[in-house]
């Protein structure tokens, strides 16, 4: 895929993960720098504020599922930060967008290094998720709590 | 060697700090303490009015982050307070 595929690609999966949040009756934001993909979601009643990483990939089909391959830098992966990151990643299907994976900073980290999941590479750490319905596995390992994981942002009515 | 290690990212305004994945499972395993928070963020200002009171704060951040008393992180062998990101250490505290 060429870089400005890439960044097409990049793009709309932040745009699809912004239209979920809205729709659910989150504020969302853009910073104004591009340092990232970095989405602001922000409760607007209380300020409560979340920082979002979004990864995007194309599917690949696989057996009976997909699977589709990420790079996380690992210096990002490793560090904590107040407001702690959460990854939300895009997979774009045939026709329309899978379900999202969501999994806290903390959380991926916990299950790379305890549990295996990804391998290094030059600084980062390549996810390859397999997805058939209804379960989501990494390195031989279960995710499929991650799966449309959005229960920090219930539906909110307005 | 430290056997609690401490997660730390450091911020324009200040620090947070979480146990490593490694240190919790560990003390989970074990069944020692129960966290009083998963994480923490210390302001530099907090940190600094703290410290004119108390002396260094950073015993008593590993306490709340692990649950243990003084003694317990003590016999564990103290802790390290690490950035991740490069595995500097920023801190060492043994058992005396």
């Amino acid at each position: 895929m060429s870089t400005r595929q890439n960044l097409y690609v990049g793009r709309a999966g932040q745009m699809a993960v912004m239209a979920e949040f809205l729709w659910r009756g989150w504020n969302v934001a853009l910073p104004e720098v591009d340092v990232g993909e970095d989405v602001f979601v922000v409760k607007d009643d209380s300020g409560d504020l979340w920082r979002i990483q979004v990864k995007t990939a194309t599917a690949r089909p696989q057996g009976k599922g997909y699977s589709a391959t990420f790079r996380v830098a690992l210096k990002q992966l490793r560090t904590p930060r107040t407001p702690d990151l959460v990854y939300v990643f895009a997979i774009r299907g045939l026709s329309s967008w899978e379900p999202f994976i969501i999994i806290g900073r903390d959380s991926l980290l916990e299950e790379h290094e305890l549990r295996r999941v990804g391998s290094k590479s030059r600084g980062s750490v390549i996810f390859q998720f397999a997805l058939s319905e209804p379960t989501l596995t990494c390195s031989r390992q279960d995710l499929t709590a991650y799966r449309n994981d959005w229960s920090r942002w219930p539906i909110l009515a307005h | 060697m430290a056997e609690i290690i401490v997660d730390v990212g450091r911020q324009t305004d200040g620090a947070t700090f979480r146990l490593s994945p490694q240190t919790r499972a560990r003390l989970t395993a074990q069944k020692l303490g129960s966290p009083l928070a998963s994480s923490l963020f210390v302001t530099f200002t907090t940190r600094e009015a703290f410290e004119d009171a108390h002396g260094p704060m950073w015993t008593q951040i590993v306490m709340l982050l692990t649950g243990l008393t003084e003694e317990q992180i003590n016999a564990l062998g103290g802790f390290r307070l690490v950035d991740p990101a490069g595995s500097e250490v920023l801190l060492e505290s043994h058992a005396a």
